[in-house]
């Protein structure tokens, strides 16, 4: 070892008295320790503890689990014993923490632009609404979705003040449900199961990752894991462009807008004829004309037909449109038949455990009650920011009209106005709550930490509210209102999820639901029958180039727009960060004579904004697509730093459609591609195999290498490869396994490696340097065109190499291999030579630039366990050592070696993955599953030819495609 | 050979006595002329622009710099190798062509020596400055610390520490020992405090017999010692980019189209310095076409080296078949950093071979602009080399585009300003031609003949 | 003439390192008052970060930390040369000498998490008050402060006397369990140490010797000893 030469050396020379009289000592200034005066019980210094609660980032209703240490809550995982996520979190859920540790929520209640008490402010709310009430205007209560007792509460009480509870979800369901009630008598979106669907279709649904319920994603990648089902699913997607889904996609139909639905029956008819189906929905289509439709639509009727064959022999699922299809219930409608014609219904399509939809209500009537805002005299906001995710015309014009505006919000949205009362309602981490957000699945939200501000709950507000207005007293019949939201939260469990279990005892019924996060009831999935009659019409096809908004995968609608780590993490498909764009046909930008960096002014008969693009090789010439989620006005400092809002292009509720001019404007000063290349260069970096292929190799690899032999074996036998031998690993040799055919790049692990390594977020400004600090780098490869994409991500973090090219280049031995197998990076012996970063072909390394700052409060969120880096200072990924550290020491104190269950889903990247595409593990272990995994037939290592001996290895994406992969070649 | 050809071949007018020469050399060192204010106001101003620029970076960290991941080195390590390649030539010219007893250095070596020392101090200011945390660089030296740490020997930016710090030390010890007849010289012809100064540098020389004796002998000592380091140093600084993985810099080929290169850059930059300075100093006697002649030839050799080691370069990637190291020659001819790739190959390729004809390279205009030229070639050489290879590594997913900001250039100037003060100084302090070897070719005077020196 | 010359070759050279260092003085003395009281003084005044970024409008988005380029010589030396650390002023004269030594409290009952957590922990007030709600409290002053501190709610703001820096990684439960003593590394705290005060450098050379070949790591593994003592010789063993 280094240090013993170096003993060695001291003696000889004698000089140990100069080795302390050359020590430096760092001068600190005195510290104080402050203990607790006296310490919560469940609490010890040092040690987290985690409390199960619900996540509050979508309307999914996911349970979580909540990291809390020295009484802040530092990370947030999925919990595994709930159904809906079972343990995993998208990149929504995760960056949803910063909202508890935003810097600019609001300090305590606001009246008239002022900082009142909490009694002020129910007082001035009261009086409001007494006002209402004796002037007789309505009291409106307009909110997101809300489910079990929070909702039932607040129906209660604002039906006490006579007042109407309208819900609603920019991103809602709504047009879903609409179609199955339409075809199926049903007001319910119904649920799709993919995990045993041999062919998926999609009409544009981007159900793997903004449609907001995990377990698509999951469901997806069962369907296309070879060791569990035996096939690879093949997935069809019918959209003018291609969403965070599509990009997955086999097979990409690209139809003229407008003409999905009819698509969808002329499949729907060709399937029937082909099967001879007989069933209720045979009427409907029965006069449909098949190759008019498709020749309207501009699709290759070879394709369609090839489609039909494979629904006619295998299980399929039909995925309902997305929010870039034009006539979206029609398409619904459509893709529902044809899933009935399937033979669908009832097996992947299913009713029962689905969205829990009651008391949302459709826009048609939201925009109902604000269209006479006039008459409203207290509008209620739960969260809910209508002047960002309406239309001007609905939305900002109804608040100039409503006489009082109360919002319950922690932190300042564009439909709060120096008017309005704020009582701020805190997040998901600090207050009491529920939802029953899919039927059945009744999620706990407990408070699992102290507040940071001076607020309360909505559902506390609101009682607070009752007590003045003397509502919800005990009567002889009623028992009234409790004191707080908790004890109302606890009866209302005991009546309507209590009941329905068989449990003895309330109390410890409740114990048990608050430590696992909820009571979760087995809905029974039904089948459905057809109730339509005739086929309403299927839509008119657009003309001219028209408009579509889709989703931004973090900002979601725009609630995580004020979220640094959803703004930083780079959009998957366009790796775009900090702004808004529009994706146009490279022959559009071409036209336009567009260059990187520039902006585009996007012009429809509702207004025009600017905002950058993306040349997007998927999308039509005559469709433009924009990103929602940026470009808010008074939502906080960092969602008004950028972008603009698309939604100001529509002059009605319709995401898809309007016709739009697109003209070139000036540079763009925000956006930045965190992508390099669009493809990769015909370089050997990614693979693909066959599906034909699968099951037919021997040995590692053996199929990724029909077509790129690997590293001559004798080479290696003859030692002629190796100039070092290959390090020790006594007991572990950490390793990651990532499988490229389950990942559908969601760029969960990317935010979730922010949240747990204290990555610092760099802003636009220098992320348009190049100083994007985060650690895996979520590299997209365009490989294909046309009608198979063929889009390949790879995660890229630090590759753990056992022969790692940046460990021999350090001066100072701040870079080494350790006896775990890491690639251990010492950041505070670390002089920053940046030859290490040089030397890794992964490009995996990241450089402090500069000392980032945290601006208050975000520094409490800070994993204590995870050094800070500060300028001058390289970073990289270490498989979360810190966690490895922390599991290592757990099982120490019983003498024994870390076993593999413990270390499956370690890293934050591998817990957080909803598609359980990263496994974690000791591959010194013969038995352990990354072991297993890497003696799969599609395992390579990334690079290999380089001999870095990586501890990650890659399992090849499954390619339905015939066409031969040339990409790369073995070199 | 007899002593008349040698003079006829070293160019110098036989008529000159030692004591013309001992004053024409020693003139430069007394009075001071408006150019050379002028000058040291460029200076002045550089240093302070500079200085700005490297407290920004120290305050604010790197971060100023134009640095875009994953391009982690640019100017700064492209300004440090493309000056421990200046120096070389002195050692060159000082020390191998002693060896070789080639008459035309006795007029260029002193000053191309004291050029190599000023290059070699320039160029160490960069690892400095290029480190995220300069106020640590000091761990890169293997000290006894109570951390018990060590340094690892496998990195060649440690080899890059003893190469140059070696070569510094001995660099100038072979100066300092060429200077001890002429700081004699110089005791002899000052008075007061500054005669004493000299006096002690030239610890006691008299110019006995014994002492030249001596002197000789160690002369030639050291002249065999530095020798190597010639080629030693900057086959030690390719390594730093022949040693790493990344295409574009994973090449044998890199030590001796680095030496070759720096003995290019090196005599041109002689060229660039020596020209204006015989021409102010009128030292028309000591150095004149005739030397820049041969420089100019030594230019054409190592040039010639260099253009073959470019199509050696390109020709082997494309041979190689290999996607990574083709991607980056091809990217370097045809992508971003096109206009570096071709003001290399002009600069270095193409300008200096109008020295191949006779009337091109003993024409003074023609030689110094070539030789100004050669210089910016090379430093595009080494900024062609680093930047666009780590611009494209292996992940495309990770490509950029790197380009120097002010802040970088500011450091550009100031790493100039820095020579130029020290070469400023030095030819005010000692002399730049080397008096005594100037006088070993002359005939020795004899007692009858009249105005022989002392 | 020529020393003329010199001096002004000099002032050249002296004008760039001078301006170098005047402004880095500057600079450091305002991190360091930084850091007790908020100073007047802002690097950022003087010097602004040049292109990318830091233009104030800015700051408090995205902030950037100027580097103290000088460290302060105030304060008492955390860790490193043990003539440098000072007895520091507790807020309570808490003397050990007397719970530890002659009332001969076991350590762990007040360092509570020492065995279970990389914490040991100071004590919650309450501990305190578990005797002295029993013993007298009236007439002696530092027992009356202590009340006072109790019945308030705010926590003894305690100094710090064994800090070590962010970058390190310290689990007093793997030494304890591994059955290093307490006093190996804080001194005989029940003998002479009526206030704490730090007996060892705490610096990585020191972690080092034992890290090295501490008895108990035979003790503890016998047969993998030289495995473990690699393991404790890994820098990420101690590093974040």
């Amino acid at each position: 070892m280094a240090e013993l030469n170096r003993r060695d050396f001291l003696k000889v020379l004698g000089i140990s008295g100069t080795a302390s009289a050359c020590s430096i000592d760092p001068v600190t200034p005195i510290e104080n320790v402050l203990p607790y005066v006296v310490t919560p019980d469940q609490i010890i210094p040092g040690i987290a503890t985690w409390f199960a609660t619900q996540c509050n980032g979508c309307e999914a209703g996911c349970g979580v689990m909540a990291k809390n240490r020295e009484g802040r809550i530092i990370n947030i995982q999925g919990n595994p014993e709930h159904p809906t996520n079972k343990g995993s979190i998208c990149a929504k859920g995760v960056s949803d923490l910063q909202a508890s540790y935003s810097p600019d929520r609001f300090d305590g209640p606001m009246v008239g632009g002022k900082a009142a008490s909490w009694d002020d402010a129910l007082e001035a709310t009261a009086s409001a609404v007494k006002a209402a009430q004796v002037a007789g205007k309505k009291i409106v209560w307009l909110g997101r979705k809300r489910t079990g007792a929070t909702a039932a509460m607040t129906d209660e009480i604002i039906g006490a003040m006579g007042g109407t509870v309208l819900r609603w979800e920019p991103l809602g369901t709504e047009a879903l449900r609409a179609a199955a009630k339409a075809v199926f008598g049903i007001d319910e979106a119904p649920h799709y199961a993919l995990d045993q669907a041999h062919t998926v279709v999609s009409f544009g649904a981007d159900f793997l990752n903004s449609w907001g319920n995990p377990s698509h994603a999951r469901g997806f990648a069962e369907a296309r894991d070879p060791s569990l089902c035996g096939f690879v699913t093949q997935f069809w997607t019918i959209e003018g462009r291609l969403s965070n889904t599509g990009v997955n996609c086999d097979v990409h139909l690209s139809p003229v807008p407008g003409t999905e639905a009819g698509l969808a029956l002329a499949t729907a008819k060709l399937l029937a004829d082909k099967k001879g189906y007989t069933g209720r929905a045979a009427s409907l289509i029965a006069g449909i004309d098949a190759e008019a439709l498709i020749g309207a639509a501009g699709v290759r009727m070879e394709r369609i037909v090839e489609l039909v064959d494979r629904l006619a022999h295998n299980d399929s699922v039909v995925m309902p449109s997305g929010t870039t299809t034009i006539h979206e219930e029609a398409v619904n409608i459509a893709t529902l038949i044809l899933n009935e014609v399937a033979g669908n219904i009832g097996n992947s399509v299913v009713f029962g455990p689905t969205a829990n939809d009651t008391g949302i209500n459709t826009f048609a009537e939201v925009a109902a009650v604000l269209g006479d805002a006039a008459n409203i005299g207290v509008l209620f906001l739960d969260e809910l920011d209508i002047a960002y995710t309406m239309p001007a015309s609905i939305g900002r014009a109804a608040l100039g009209q409503i006489g009082q505006v109360v919002a319950f919000s922690s932190e300042p949205t564009g439909s709060i106005g120096a008017q309005s009362i704020v009582l701020p309602s805190g997040t998901g981490l600090e207050s009491w709550g529920d939802n029953e957000a899919i039927s059945g699945r009744h999620t706990l939200q407990q408070p699992s930490m102290k507040p940071l501000k001076d607020i309360r709950c909505s559902s506390d507000s609101l009682l607070g509210l009752a007590g003045l207005l003397g509502l919800g007293a005990a009567t002889d019949e009623t028992p009234g209102l409790p004191a707080d939201f908790a004890t109302y939260l606890q009866g209302w469990w005991n009546d309507n999820v209590f009941e329905k279990t068989d449990a003895p005892d309330f109390a410890k019924f409740w114990r048990n639901a608050v430590q696992t996060g909820g009571h979760f009831f087995d809905v029974t999935p039904t089948g459905a029958a057809v109730q339509m009659t005739r086929l309403p019409d299927a839509g008119a096809p657009a003309d001219g180039t028209t408009l579509a908004l889709f989703p931004h995968p973090f900002l979601y609608d725009g609630r995580h727009a004020n979220r640094t780590w959803a703004q930083e993490v780079p959009e998957p498909v366009s790796g775009l960060v900090w702004g808004t764009w529009a994706e146009l046909s490279p022959a559009t930008v071409s036209n336009l004579g567009l260059e990187e960096g520039d902006n585009v002014t996007l012009t429809t008969d509702a207004g025009s904004i600017d905002v950058g693009f993306f040349a997007s090789p998927a999308v039509r010439d005559d469709v433009v697509a924009v990103v929602m989620g940026n470009g808010h006005e008074g939502a906080g400092r960092y969602a008004d730093l950028t972008g603009a809002n698309p939604v100001n292009l529509l002059s009605e509720m319709q995401y898809a459609g309007a016709s739009v001019q697109v003209t070139r404007a000036g540079k763009n000063e925000t956006l930045s591609s965190q992508i390099g290349n669009i493809d990769q260069d015909d370089r050997p970096i990614t693979y693909l195999v066959k599906a034909k292929d699968v099951g037919t190799g021997s040995g590692p690899g053996s199929i990724v290498h029909l077509h790129h032999p690997p590293i001559d074996e004798r080479l290696t036998q003859a030692g002629l490869l190796d100039m070092y031998p290959e390090p020790e690993h006594p007991t572990y040799r950490f390793a990651l396994a990532i499988d490229n055919n389950r990942c559908n790049g969601c760029g969960a692990c990317e935010a979730a490696c922010y949240a747990e390594n204290n990555i610092a977020t760099v802003g636009p400004e220098q992320a348009r340097r190049g100083r994007h600090m985060g650690w895996i780098r979520l590299s997209r490869y365009w490989e294909g065109s046309g009608e198979e994409p063929d889009v390949r991500f790879q995660p890229t973090m630090c590759q753990q190499c056992s022969h790692a090219p940046c460990e021999g280049v350090c001066p100072v031995l701040a870079t080494y291999h350790n006896l775990d197998g890491l690639n251990a990076m010492i950041y505070n012996r670390c002089v920053g030579t940046r030859y290490c970063a040089n030397n890794c072909p992964y490009s995996a390394r990241r450089f402090n630039y500069h000392s980032y700052d945290w601006p208050e409060p975000f520094h409490m969120m800070l994993n204590p366990d995870v050094l800070t880096r500060t300028m001058g200072v390289m970073e990289k990924c270490t498989f979360c050592v810190q966690r490895i550290r922390e599991v290592k020491d757990t099982y120490r104190d019983v003498g024994q070696t870390v076993p593999d269950e413990a270390l499956l889903t370690l890293p934050a990247c591998a817990s957080a993955c909803p598609a359980e595409a990263i496994t974690f593990g000791n591959a010194k272990d013969p038995n352990s599953t990354v072991s297993k995994i890497f003696q799969d037939e599609r395992a390579y290592a990334m690079l290999s030819e380089l001999n870095t001996k990586p501890g990650v290895r890659y399992l090849a994406r499954i390619s339905h495609s015939e066409v031969e992969d040339g990409q790369g070649g073995g070199h | 050979m007899s002593n008349q050809e040698n003079n006829a071949e070293a160019q110098v007018d036989t008529d000159l006595t030692y004591g013309q020469v001992t004053k024409d050399i020693l003139e430069p060192l007394f009075g001071f002329g408006k150019i050379y204010f002028a000058a040291l106001a460029l200076v002045g101003i550089g240093l302070a622009y500079g200085g700005w620029c490297i407290i920004q970076q120290l305050v604010w960290g790197l971060g100023v710099a134009g640095y875009s991941q994953p391009v982690f080195w640019g100017l700064y390590i492209t300004t440090f190798v493309f000056w421990i390649g200046i120096g070389h030539a002195g050692t060159l010219i000082s020390a191998v062509l002693f060896l070789f007893r080639s008459k035309w250095r006795t007029g260029v070596y002193r000053a191309a020596e004291a050029m190599t020392i000023f290059a070699v101090m320039t160029a160490a200011l960069f690892p400095a400055l290029h480190v995220g945390r300069m106020w640590n660089a000091y761990w890169l030296f293997p000290y006894p610390n109570q951390r018990q740490l060590w340094q690892n020997f496998k990195s060649p930016l440690m080899w890059d520490v003893f190469a140059v710090s070696t070569y510094f030390t001995v660099s100038t010890i072979f100066f300092y020992i060429g200077l001890i007849p002429d700081f004699a010289a110089l005791r002899d012809r000052t008075r007061g405090i500054i005669s004493k100064m000299y006096g002690s540098l030239a610890i006691g020389w008299r110019g006995t017999d014994r002492q030249w004796r001596h002197y000789m002998a160690a002369y030639g000592f050291f002249a065999a010692f530095a020798t190597p380091l010639v080629l030693s140093v900057h086959s030690v600084v390719s390594w730093d980019f022949a040693m790493a993985q990344t295409a574009g810099w994973h090449s044998t080929l890199f030590p001796p189209y680095f030496v070759a290169g720096a003995i290019f850059s090196g005599c041109a930059m002689v060229i660039t310095l020596m020209l204006p300075l015989s021409l102010i100093f009128k030292w028309d006697k000591y150095i004149n076409v005739w030397h820049f002649e041969h420089l100019a030839k030594m230019c054409l050799l190592t040039g010639g080296i260099l253009t073959y080691a470019y199509v050696m370069e390109h020709f082997i990637a494309w041979y190689s078949d290999n996607p990574y190291e083709w991607g980056i020659f091809a990217y370097r001819a045809t992508g971003d950093y096109w206009w570096v790739f071709w003001i290399m190959v002009s600069c270095n390729c193409v300008f200096p071979l109008l020295w191949w004809f006779k009337k091109m390279r003993t024409n003074l205009w023609c030689l110094w602009i070539v030789s100004v030229f050669i210089n910016v070639g090379m430093w595009f050489e080494r900024f062609n080399i680093i930047a666009s290879s780590l611009a494209h590594q292996f992940d495309p997913a990770a490509w950029t585009y790197y380009l120097p900001n002010y802040i970088e250039i500011g450091v550009l100037i100031f790493s100039f300003s820095w020579f130029f003060l020290w070469f400023l100084l030095f030819v005010k302090v000692m002399p730049s031609v080397a008096i005594a070897e100037v006088k070993e070719l002359l005939p020795p005077p004899l007692k009858y003949k009249e105005g022989a020196a002392k | 003439m020529r020393s003329q010359i010199l001096a002004a070759l000099c002032f050249v050279a002296l004008t760039a390192v001078g301006l170098t260092l005047g402004l880095v003085g500057a600079e450091s003395h305002a991190d360091e008052s930084a850091q007790e009281e908020t100073s007047s003084f802002d690097i950022r005044d003087v010097i602004p970060a040049g292109p990318s970024g830091n233009d104030p409008s800015k700051d408090e988005l995205f902030p950037l930390q100027p580097y103290a380029l000088i460290p302060s010589l105030e304060g008492q030396v955390a860790y490193g040369d043990v003539d440098r650390a000072v007895e520091l002023e507790q807020p309570i004269a808490y003397s050990h000498k007397l719970h530890a030594g002659t009332l001969e409290i076991a350590c762990e009952y007040c360092h509570s998490g020492a065995r279970r957590s990389i914490h040991a922990g100071v004590p919650e007030t309450g501990t305190c008050m578990n005797c002295h709600k029993v013993i007298s409290t009236t007439d002696r002053p530092e027992l009356v402060k202590l009340v006072e501190y109790y019945n308030s709610g705010e926590p003894i703001p305690w100094k710090k006397v064994h800090d070590l820096p962010d970058f390190v990684y310290f689990s007093h439960k793997r030494h304890v369990r591994g059955g290093v003593k307490c006093q190996e590394c804080h001194g005989e705290v029940q003998d002479d140490m009526t206030v704490a005060t730090r007996v060892n450098t705490l610096q990585m050379g020191w972690c080092l010797d034992c890290h090295r070949d501490h008895p108990k790591v035979d003790e503890n593994y016998g047969a993998s000893a030289e495995l473990r003592r690699a393991e404790l010789k890994d820098c990420l063993t101690c590093h974040k």
